[in-house]
């Protein structure tokens, strides 16, 4: 065999693994094309390949090391990888179960909590299948107080591999909750005051009330299954948590019916050691009895946890644990009166109503038990209710007749309450407001290729919806691909059905398009996956809506209207089922064909785009959608994309023309509401046009605040316009509705910084970011040490963690290493940095690069090094035209100008010029053109000689600039017009330069959580010129001290290194040589 | 210490840009501080069990250059001579215990004794040195995949760092590398 023939067994084996078991055989057959010893080979090895499992996945380890597990408590160590997917950070807790550890899913790149399950349980196989039964149906809870469970997993590991001895080690994942239980909480603090015990005893109420609507019980509520979870900062004690800033989460779902041990029948065979004493203590009588479970079950727990909660003790505490169980079995009241005195009258009614010894006279709900709890209602709840039962209760008097009479009765009643829930589910295709639902694609089975593309126009109508949120097909995708399925295939509806549950997705709407020449139906069937199993369904919805144009003659022109009317009665009425008002339907429906293309060519390119972008090829979707533009000039969604895609590749300039054409009012068809909002705000953003995007992305939230997205967006604007403390609560809204968002964590730990509270943001990023995202952890870290002066340990950190990053983390990194650098006055290292980074991004044709290049020429003026200065400033604006860019690049040429010698002030004054034209047409394109054009018209002048006339053109940018960035600008013309009128006595000008200078001067954060904005060495740069207007004004307040100070500690320590001393004479040299004549 | 540090950084900078002749010069070096901190580790029993081939080639790689700034290129290459370096004292070691057996004496505590695996696993690990041989005529980098990975226990993205690929194309490599190692070895077994 050679190189080539294995390169060809390669592609053939990868492309095998893709396809499904079945079909395998058959693809590598004809794969191989006749070369029949090709074919044995590549199926010997995908027999291989299945065989193969663990081999070789273990690394060569020491002896002693695989010995030693047997006496260890745990088979698993920290940095072990179960699965090969989940990395083990550290053991967070022993529990009946087994061991809970802090892991990383490095295939969902999440944090988890892994539970492994004791062999127990996990060597049991009846035991082992009920387990995952429970676990399939608690998966399919998803509510904000319900722990989410992911997957139940199992890895076989060798245990000695001399004896042979195999270990199995059976685990769970699920949502990583980081907090203290309420058992915890209660036995630190004793009883807790009435309104947080209210606060939690309604998110428990609602947390049961969604499991019991599924119809699955808990079994085992506890105060130590209730996690209270601090909505900010994770490092910090909940005690000080404000009440509403407290999740409280149930844990263990459907685990506590699956252990053996509470089979009845089983504890004589137990040792007592095993009896998990906590959980006896909370157990329902008829729990205790081994009798069936209800929800009734969980209402008598939540009782008990409701009278630990305002007591501060148990109500059959574990020292007198047998005699709590005889007096709950004796079905005597479940608490004396004595216990009871003491408590509130409305808890006492919550709690006795809770605790009724038989399950029938419990509340029904736990609503009554909030109701009652808030003393909505007086007294508790009588113990038969409703006509019926009063009926059967007059019934039952002793005589045999009339229990004759109530056992018909009963069976009457069973068959009725059977009828009625039949109705109420048949009825109620309903969902929660902001439910996830899953399209998978539609299923033509015409035979008629265009109508392989109705999923998008689908789609188009259902985005529109205020009531649910369609799962995106990346992340149906990325599931698919955890299933080991090809997102590329079309999916059965098991597969479907699975994909929706492990998305958390409470609907599946499966459509197919059946039919031939002018008679077509579009059938749609909404599905409740059954949480027991993905093979069946445990509701459905079905109709269907048809049409009669013939698609066949049309397939190169317009899409049929009344197919467009079909498929908008389609969405509408899937809509209508999910319980979306009539009037939220009519206002947000943008009919199919306006919202997307009414032209077949068009609408293929734009789905073939979209499939291009999943797969991450992004240079190739832009052709595909600059096809379908072509198609149809008109289509706004396709202009849209092609500008998100464009835009995320910094081709800034076709970025936002094709967001222009998208919004353009002229266009047929228009975007929907929320595509429109969204490009909207993007566009405002991408054009410095603050206020804007902020109100773009209000709009958005309004109508549709249960997208994440909508509270995402705006941070930027918000930081911009000094918004941070609304900024935050748009922050913890989006992590609401999506935990894990790294950037949305990231943002919120820079706002912390932002808003002053250092703690809270070191905490934040040790919490939420250390395990997933360390360069993300680390730069909040950096940025923590620039502000407490920590400058070494910044540099180190900012070095460790450059290498270990991956590509684009590091490329950015070199900047954040040379800003470091810069800031103490370490220029040639700084340089030294981006010429790494510059090379690095050249080899890999990044186009970024040209921040690179403007970082490294504001530099080159450091070390008087001007010509190379000039060739830095000239590549970079070769590489992007951005108003962003030249903005940036006045910024150095106006440094340049300052410490520069007349020959090179003819260069700069002629760069500026250049500069100038590029920004001709700059009018009402956004403020972020008007910015750079005043901008550009300033240095200008200035490079003239005409201060005065830059410092107003300077002042009218200043009016475009956001709030909180430099006014460097304004500071260093007021400073040159002062300087050209110095004897006029007047130092209005120089207090007005302190002014400008004093924005970035005295509030680093921003600079500091924003380092790729600011050019290298810019915050040093500006303190000191603050601490050189103050002095020249004699101005010896607070604020010109802490400067001072903070001046002197940048670049005094740098004079005890001898290696960098150099370098800094000959900045503090090149710095004297500036022509400021104050 | 100190004097090999600065020589070890010189050299990875050398074979950045393109010295061969640098990396002759780094494997004994490399190889020494290896020993060295098995050695050590070894005399301390508490921590014997921890000592993992990852472990090492990074520790070693710490001391060696005294965390000075390397950049990331240097970086990989350090790591995949430590792990070609692995691979060889494990399959020597392997070969030696398959001729211990014919009554050899015992050699003081080796770097070998601290990181092998027992002794029944020494003639696989020689067979599958001599399949992975044969592996990278067909394809080096699915064969220094497997170094990286068996060896000197990095992770799929470890191994992409160094390789300068993905851990995406690690994975799928690896995954026929395996099965193709699976199958050599069990026919010849």
């Amino acid at each position: 065999m050679d190189q080539q023939r294995w390169k060809r067994i390669k592609d053939i084996f990868n492309a095998a693994l893709e396809v499904p078991l079945s079909e395998r055989h058959r693809f590598v057959r004809t794969a191989s094309d006749g070369d029949l010893e090709l074919e044995s080979e590549i199926l010997r090895l995908l027999q291989a390949d299945e065989h193969a499992g663990s081999y070789l996945e273990s690394p060569l380890v020491p002896a002693d090391v695989s010995s030693q597990p047997e006496s260890s408590p745990s088979l698993i160590q920290p940095r072990d990888v179960l699965c090969q997917r989940f990395r083990i950070d550290r053991l967070i807790g022993e529990g009946g179960m087994g061991h809970v550890f802090d892991a990383w899913d490095t295939v969902l790149r999440v944090r988890v909590a892994l539970k492994t399950i004791r062999p127990e349980i996990a060597d049991h196989p009846e035991s082992l299948a009920r387990f995952r039964q429970e676990v399939l149906t608690a998966r399919s809870l998803s509510h904000p107080n319900i722990c989410r469970t992911f997957d139940l997993e199992r890895e076989t590991r060798v245990l000695d591999p001399l004896k042979g001895t195999l270990q199995t080690i059976v685990f769970l994942t699920m949502e990583f909750l980081e907090g203290e239980t309420l058992a915890e909480r209660i036995s630190q603090a004793g009883a807790l005051a009435q309104d947080e015990a209210i606060a939690i005893a309604i998110q428990i109420a609602s947390a049961l009330s969604c499991a019991h609507d599924h119809g699955i019980v808990h079994g085992d509520i506890k105060p130590a299954n209730v996690m209270l979870v601090r909505r900010g900062g994770a490092g910090s004690s909940p005690k000080r948590a404000p009440i509403n800033d407290l999740r409280v989460v149930i844990t263990d779902f459907g685990l506590a019916r699956v252990d053996p041990l509470f089979k009845s029948h089983e504890f004589s065979s137990l040792t007592r050691s095993m009896l998990p004493g906590g959980t006896l203590a909370y157990m329902a009588p008829e729990q205790l009895e081994g009798s069936a479970i209800s929800s009734a079950t969980d209402i008598y727990a939540f009782g008990l946890v409701l009278f630990e909660m305002t007591t501060g003790q148990r109500a059959f505490a574990s020292t007198n644990l047998l005699e709590g169980m005889a007096q709950r079995l004796r079905r005597s009241t479940a608490l004396s009166s004595v216990h009871l005195s003491a408590i509130p009258a409305p808890w006492r009614n919550a709690i006795e109503g809770c605790l009724r010894s038989k399950p029938a006279e419990r509340f029904r709900n736990t609503d009554e038990v909030i109701s009652a709890l808030q003393g909505r209602r007086s007294g508790f709840l009588p113990a038969v209710r409703g006509p019926f039962a009063r009926w059967l209760a007059a019934l039952k008097r002793p005589g045999w007749q009339l229990s004759v009479a109530a056992g018909l009765l009963a069976i009457a009643l069973t068959l009725f309450a059977a009828s009625l829930r039949l109705y109420q589910s048949r009825a109620d295709s309903k969902v929660i407001p902001g439910s996830l639902i899953y399209l998978p694609g539609v299923k033509n089975q015409t035979g008629e290729k265009p109508l392989d593309h109705l999923t998008e126009l689908i789609e188009s109508g259902l985005a529109q919806s205020a009531q649910v949120n369609l799962l995106s097909q990346g992340r149906a995708g990325d599931i698919l691909e955890q299933m080991k399925r090809n997102p590329a295939n079309t999916l059965d509806a098991p597969t479907a059905r699975e994909v929706a549950m492990r998305a958390g997705a409470v609907r599946v709407i499966f459509i197919t398009v059946n039919g031939k020449d002018g008679n077509y139906t579009l059938d749609v069937d909404i599905q409740q996956p059954d949480p027991a199993s993905p093979e069946r369904y445990r509701e459905h919805w079905t109709r269907s809506f048809l049409w009669q144009s013939s698609v066949a003659a049309n397939a190169q022109g317009a899409i049929p209207a009344d197919l467009l009317s079909g498929i908008r009665k389609a969405s509408d009425w899937i809509r209508h089922e999910a319980g979306e008002s009539s009037n939220d339907i009519a206002r947000l429906n943008v009919p199919p064909e306006s919202v997307t293309t009414a032209s077949w060519p068009a609408l293929e390119d734009y789905g073939d785009g979209e499939k291009l972008v999943r797969a991450g090829e992004r240079e190739n979707s832009i052709t595909m959608l600059q096809h379908a533009v072509a198609n149809d000039p008109d289509f706004a969604l396709a202009w849209g994309r092609l500008g998100d895609i464009l835009l995320s590749l910094h081709r800034d300039e076709e970025g936002y023309k094709a967001y222009d054409k998208a919004l353009d009012a002229g266009q047929k068809s228009r975007l929907t509401r929320k595509e429109e909002d969204r490009i909207r705000g993007m566009r405002a953003v991408d054009t410095a046009d603050y206020q804007l995007a902020v109100d773009a992305f209000h709009d958005y939230t309004v109508y549709y605040p249960n997208d994440y997205i909508g509270w995402i967006y705006p941070l930027r604007p918000l930081r911009m316009l000094g918004r941070d403390s609304e900024a935050v609560s748009n922050l913890r809204r989006a992590l609401d509705l999506n935990p894990s968002g790294e950037f949305a964590n990231y943002g919120l730990a820079e706002e912390f910084i932002l808003l002053g509270q250092n703690d809270e943001a070191r905490n934040w990023a040790d919490g939420h970011l250390r395990s997933g995202h360390p360069e993300l952890a680390d730069r909040i870290e950096i940025a923590l040490d620039l502000l407490n002066g920590q400058y070494d340990h910044a540099a180190k950190l900012a070095a460790d963690s450059q290498a270990v990053a991956g590509p684009i983390q590091r490329s950015y990194g070199y900047r954040i290493q040379a800003s470091l650098a810069a800031d103490r006055g370490n220029y040639r290292q700084a340089i030294e940095y981006l010429d790494h980074g510059l090379a690095e991004d050249k080899q890999e044709n990044r186009a970024e690069r040209f921040w690179k290049l403007l970082d490294r020429a504001y530099l080159e003026i450091k070390i008087g090094d001007f010509d190379n200065c000039l060739r830095d400033v000239r590549a970079a604006l070769d590489a992007s035209t951005s108003p962003w860019t030249i903005a940036t690049a006045d910024t150095v040429l106006g440094a340049a100008y300052v410490a520069s010698r007349p020959q090179y002030q003819e260069s700069i004054r002629r760069e500026l010029a250049r500069m100038d034209r590029m920004l001709e047409e700059s009018k009402g394109r956004g403020a972020i053109f008007e910015f750079a054009k005043l901008r550009t018209e300033g240095e200008l002048l200035l490079a003239e000689g005409n201060p005065r006339a830059a410092v107003e053109a300077f002042r009218r940018a200043a009016l475009k600039d956001a709030p909180v960035e430099s006014r460097e600008y304004l500071g260093r013309a007021l400073r040159t017009l002062a300087a050209s009128e110095k004897n006029s006595g007047d130092s209005g000008n120089l207090e007005q330069a302190l002014e400008a200078y004093s924005v970035t001067a005295l509030r680093p954060e921003l600079i500091w959580c924003d380092s790729g904005n600011y050019l290298p060495g810019f915050y040093a740069d500006q303190l000191q010129s603050y601490v050189e207007l103050a002095q020249a004004l004699g101005i010896k307040d607070s604020r010109a001290a802490a400067a001072e100070e903070k001046l002197a500690k940048l670049r005094n320590r740098l004079n005890s290194r001898n290696q960098l001393s150099g370098s800094f004479k000959a900045a503090t040299k090149l710095q004297g040589e500036q022509k400021w004549q104050i | 210490m100190g004097n090999s540090s600065g020589e070890v950084t010189r050299l990875l900078v050398e074979l950045k840009h393109g010295n061969r002749e640098a990396e002759k010069q780094l494997i004994p070096l490399v190889y020494k501080e290896l020993r060295r901190i098995a050695a050590n580790y070894l005399r301390n029993e508490r921590n014997a069990h921890s000592l993992q081939p990852t472990v090492l080639v990074h520790e070693a790689y710490l001391r060696l250059t005294q965390m000075q700034k390397i950049d990331w290129q240097g970086r990989s290459h350090f790591l995949a001579i430590a792990a070609t370096l692995m691979r060889r004292i494990l399959v020597d070691h392997a070969r030696a215990q398959q001729s211990k057996k014919r009554g050899e004496g015992q050699d003081v505590i080796s770097l070998e004794d601290a990181i092998l695996p027992s002794p029944a696993r020494s003639l696989e690990i020689v067979a599958l040195d001599e399949a992975l041989e044969r592996l990278a005529e067909l394809d080096e980098r699915q064969s220094k995949i497997v170094e990286l990975r068996f060896f000197a226990g990095m992770s799929e993205e470890e191994a992409g760092n160094v390789l300068g690929i993905s851990a995406r194309t690690v994975k799928r490599e690896w995954r026929l590398a395996k099965a193709w190692l699976y199958q050599e070895l069990n026919c010849r077994l």
